[in-house]
């Protein structure tokens, strides 16, 4: 993969566009799930993510090592993330900014007002779980469960050893299990675990 | 049978069909006989289902490509710099066949005249090899001793004795006989002190190790995490005070104050005050347990700092920095002297390796100085120098040879307005006559 990186990059500089294309399918799903993380909304995270794309190519030559072209374009989608945030003028409080509201779509509404809410409710405590994990965890686990990268495309993009994605996703899904697990119950058997109301 | 801990650590790359056949083998017959971990399981698979599940509706289910490429800007061409331009003019190739077959004949006699005149201009000929500077930064300071304490430096394999109020660089490793003890000042107003039979590692001013005994550590705010690697996990701190202690298998952590977070295998614990867990290299814990964090940091709070230790820090670190401004990255030191006397240098070899990579090398300032600081010779070296194919080494011959310097200090500065490409693998040496 790496390798194929450099020579991808190396035709790219030649001025083969094609090349940069295919680095734009090998990448899509990292850089759209990590635009997605800071801003929590399917259209800007795409037009962050064709914008990352296209500020990498322009700053192509400033690559200095072509077989890290993973962890750089993260770097680039972070940073492009970051000011879109700031002209859109979010609240941007730390580098890890879930999403944090969310409206119901029209096609959920279509489906009747219970399955909307419900789905909305669901997104939330969802949201509200990966939230809880430690900072580093976020990321990855958006990384996984939103585009369904594998481990090592996990690991080509951030950086991080296979070994060491493994063991982020293991302890964050232990953490994930014990928030979300009482709401499945909840949910789908209907075998609600929260107290009765009381008048 | 393996161990439920050890399947429980592999769960989840079960479930992301990311295990390996045989610990998939290994997963399945044991979820087959053990209940405890078959629930397991089922309750991973379930939270893995929602969260696919609520993202789902925000997935990029198409491609990006061609918005993409539709966008892209022709790729700019790299530019020729004008150094390029200009050692090219200097240097043409307009060379007739005829000329150029000659060429490996005249080689080869001007060598032989070459090689006549130097054996007989320099009887005795030798190159001395710059040091090149060290890498290692000073982190912080030793500021108390008792017993004996072992510091090896990162880049060294020797092992030397420490003494209070010398300093700290980060990749030192130190170690303390039994019943000693050390503390140390790091940047960024973190204490750390190590009990006996301690082995400790100074990665940087905000990462350790620590592979065997016990540290306490305070560690001050500076926004960025604090972090001990221990056999059992990794521990991050965000301004607190707190301590291991790693004997064998087993690392036990406690919390003074503040906050602190542990990882180990597939534990995720977040210790506050008062609090210990107990860490397994196998991946088992337990805990948190409530204890007297006081009590059991008594042998910590024995050790206090030699007087003024701080302000020593402070003076010696700014001194310092002063210091690595003046000399730059690429600063070199060469030693001409050779039975007590200063050798005669005529020539400063500046060798690097060519590593493949993009872009145009940069030029470079060459200034060699003496002892006292007084510039003897300055050159600048063209960038395009760094790009002719198979040549790793340019010799700057001085006009007039040094003599009488006992140290010569050659400073390489990159002028990157020329290039973006700096060079790797630097290396600088002196030709020097040794006269019988």
């Amino acid at each position: 993969m790496q390798s194929e990186n450099a020579r991808l990059v190396h035709l790219c500089l030649g001025g083969d566009t094609g090349a940069f294309g295919r680095l734009v399918d090998l990448y899509q799903g990292a850089v759209y799930a990590t635009a997605y993380y800071y801003v929590g909304r399917h259209g800007a995270a795409e037009d962050i993510a064709q914008e990352s794309f296209l500020q990498a190519y322009k700053s192509l030559r400033r690559l200095k090592d072509p077989n890290s072209f993973g962890p750089w374009i993260r770097e680039i989608t972070s940073r492009t993330a970051v000011n879109w945030l700031r002209r859109n003028g979010s609240r941007l409080q730390s580098e890890a900014p879930l999403p944090f509201e969310r409206t119901i779509y029209l096609e959920d509404a279509r489906q009747g007002p219970d399955t909307a809410l419900e789905r909305v409710e669901r997104f939330d405590r969802v949201l509200k779980a990966i939230e809880a994990l430690p900072e580093r965890y976020r990321p990855i686990v958006v990384l996984r469960y939103l585009q369904e990268l594998s481990y090592k495309e996990i690991s080509d993009f951030t950086g991080e050893s296979v070994h060491e994605v493994r063991g982020i996703l293991q302890r964050a899904s232990r953490q994930l299990r014990d928030e979300l697990i009482d709401m499945k119950n909840h949910g789908s058997e209907g075998q609600s675990q929260w107290p009765p109301a009381q008048k | 049978m393996a161990s439920c801990t050890k399947i429980a650590n592999g769960i989840q790359a079960y479930l992301d069909k990311e295990l390996g056949h045989s610990e998939r083998l290994i997963l399945e017959e044991h979820i087959a006989q053990c209940p405890e971990c078959a629930e397991a399981l089922r309750a991973h698979h379930t939270a893995s289902a929602l969260l696919f599940e609520a993202l789902a509706p925000d997935r990029l289910n198409h491609s990006l490509r061609q918005a993409v490429l539709d966008q892209l800007p022709v790729m700019d061409k790299p530019l020729d710099d004008i150094d390029a331009i200009n050692w090219r003019a200097k240097h043409p190739h307009g060379w007739t066949e005829r000329t150029a077959r000659l060429v490996p004949a005249a080689a080869i006699v001007l060598l032989v005249v070459l090689t006549i005149i130097l054996r007989f201009s320099y009887p005795e000929g030798a190159w001395t090899t710059a040091v090149a500077p060290e890498r290692s930064e000073t982190v912080g300071i030793v500021a108390f001793v008792s017993g004996s304490i072992y510091r090896t430096p990162g880049d060294q394999a020797q092992r030397l004795t420490t003494t209070l109020r010398s300093f700290v660089r980060t990749g030192d490793l130190f170690e303390t006989g039994s019943d000693s003890s050390l503390m140390l000042s790091l940047r960024g107003e973190s204490t750390i002190k190590a009990g006996g039979d301690t082995l400790l590692k100074v990665n940087d001013n905000r990462r350790l190790s620590i592979d065997a005994g016990r540290l306490w550590a305070d560690v001050g705010k500076d926004g960025n995490l604090f972090k001990v690697v221990t056999p059992a996990g990794l521990i991050t701190v965000l301004g607190t005070a707190f301590s291991v202690e790693v004997a064998n298998d087993l690392t036990t952590v406690t919390v003074e104050r503040g906050e602190v977070q542990v990882e180990c295998g597939e534990h995720l614990f977040r210790l506050g005050v008062n609090q210990q867990v107990r860490v397994y290299v196998d991946g088992t814990a337990e805990g948190p347990f409530e204890v007297e964090a006081v009590k059991v940091h008594a042998w910590a709070h024995e050790i206090n700092a030699a007087p003024q230790i701080q302000e020593v820090f402070a003076e010696a670190a700014s001194r310092q920095e002063n210091m690595t401004e003046l000399s730059g990255k690429a600063a070199f030191v060469i030693d001409t002297v050779r039975d007590g006397r200063a050798l005669q240098v005529d020539v400063i070899r500046i060798a690097w390796s060519n590593e493949p990579g993009f872009g145009s090398y940069c030029a470079y300032e060459v200034s060699v100085s003496d002892g006292r600081g007084d510039l003897v010779h300055s050159a600048r070296l063209n960038g395009a120098v760094f790009s002719e194919p198979g040549i790793t080494s340019y010799d700057v011959v001085l006009k007039e040879p040094i003599r009488n310097k006992r140290t010569l200090y050659v400073r390489l500065i990159p002028d990157l307005s020329t290039g973006d490409r700096a060079l790797s693998g630097l290396e600088v040496k002196a030709r020097v006559t040794i006269r019988p």
